[in-house]
């Protein structure tokens, strides 16, 4: 089914197919512990969470980045300037929608989310805020029993 | 489907947990500490690694070893912000649970405290992570040890779940 089609019986109140328990507990502990790399400041092995030619597109940068390795530089920039401010940074993913997609050949599932992406921040010191607040969306796949990213799109939220 | 890969709770065992957790931080916001008291094994550890005015209480220890001492610690800070008329919600995002061989599950998850002061607003009060050690008991769960971080604290836990379970070398 096209999303196009999911919208539209989502918004008639009718069924939209669903990832099962056991796939939806594997894709929110995967978020949860790709994140943690990422607050951890670990930039290249969260870009292994990336399939090979994954794309991470932002809405507030003028191009994607393509491909993991490019995704790794790119995040060790980010990660490299901010830990020159010394705080904390804490991705928050909630609200995860999962739907089924058809997988390719080597996948054995593909699923897209939608989800929110909050982000807290907290000074060494100092008082815990809101830093950020986007909705994501993502194809997921399961190659080897390994879920990876073969494409996410983050929207910030006011931009 | 495929079995999920071994450090991943399926998605029975991972509601239980989650409902765990839903059940516990409302325990605590509403200030039952008796009952809260309850959801820990009799001779659980509760360690804090956060600035020293806010060890739970504000003087209680940093490491509470038994459920009287973790239980005293929590009625002081629910007395003292019951006294100023604030109100608490502990919120749990991005859980992981790791099966053990002994049938315990190991947990790591980000919460933060939401504060309401009398008349508002409400305010972001603490981010933090936790890291349990869980045990069966009758239908439920129960923590026999939690180590909680406090993202102010320089130094305090803020590596991934993998690299330690009761890792602290200083206690």
């Amino acid at each position: 089914m096209t999303p196009d089609v999911a919208a539209v019986m989502a918004s008639a109140g009718t069924h939209v197919p669903a990832v099962s328990a056991d796939t939806y507990a594997q894709i929110l502990q995967f978020y949860a512990r790709h994140m943690q790399l990422l607050d951890a400041g670990e930039a290249e092995e969260w870009a292994q969470g990336f399939t090979e030619d994954g794309v991470f597109a932002q809405n507030v940068k003028p191009e994607p980045w393509k491909g993991r390795s490019h995704i790794a530089t790119s995040m060790r920039r980010g990660v490299d300037r901010l830990a020159g401010r010394n705080v904390q940074r804490r991705h928050w993913f909630s609200m995860v929608v999962a739907t089924p997609e058809s997988a390719d050949a080597g996948e054995e599932e593909a699923v897209r989310t939608q989800y929110y992406a909050v982000v807290f921040e907290t000074p060494h010191g100092g008082k815990a805020s809101v830093y950020l607040s986007t909705t994501g969306e993502d194809v997921l796949v399961r190659r080897s029993g390994r879920w990876l990213i073969k494409h996410r799109d983050i929207n910030h939220d006011g931009s | 489907m495929a079995p999920p890969p071994p450090d991943t709770a399926d998605g029975r065992l991972y509601d239980e947990v989650q409902r765990f957790y839903a059940r516990q931080v409302r325990l605590l916001g509403d200030g039952d500490v008796d009952r809260w008291a309850l959801t820990f094994t009799e001779d659980a550890v509760f360690e804090q690694e956060a600035p020293a005015d806010k060890v739970f209480a504000g003087n209680a220890p940093p490491v509470r070893t038994g459920r009287a001492a973790i239980a005293a610690a929590a009625r002081g800070a629910v007395g003292e912000r019951r006294a100023d008329g604030r109100v608490r919600r502990y919120l749990i995002g991005m859980l992981t649970v790791r099966p053990a061989p002994d049938g315990a599950v190991h947990t790591r998850y980000d919460a933060v405290l939401v504060q309401t002061p009398r008349g508002g607003p409400c305010e972001l009060h603490l981010s933090t992570t936790g890291r349990d050690e869980l045990v069966r008991h009758d239908d439920g769960w129960l923590v026999r040890h939690r180590v909680n971080s406090h993202d102010s604290v320089a130094g305090s836990h803020t590596g991934t779940e993998q690299e330690e379970h009761h890792g602290r070398s200083d206690t």
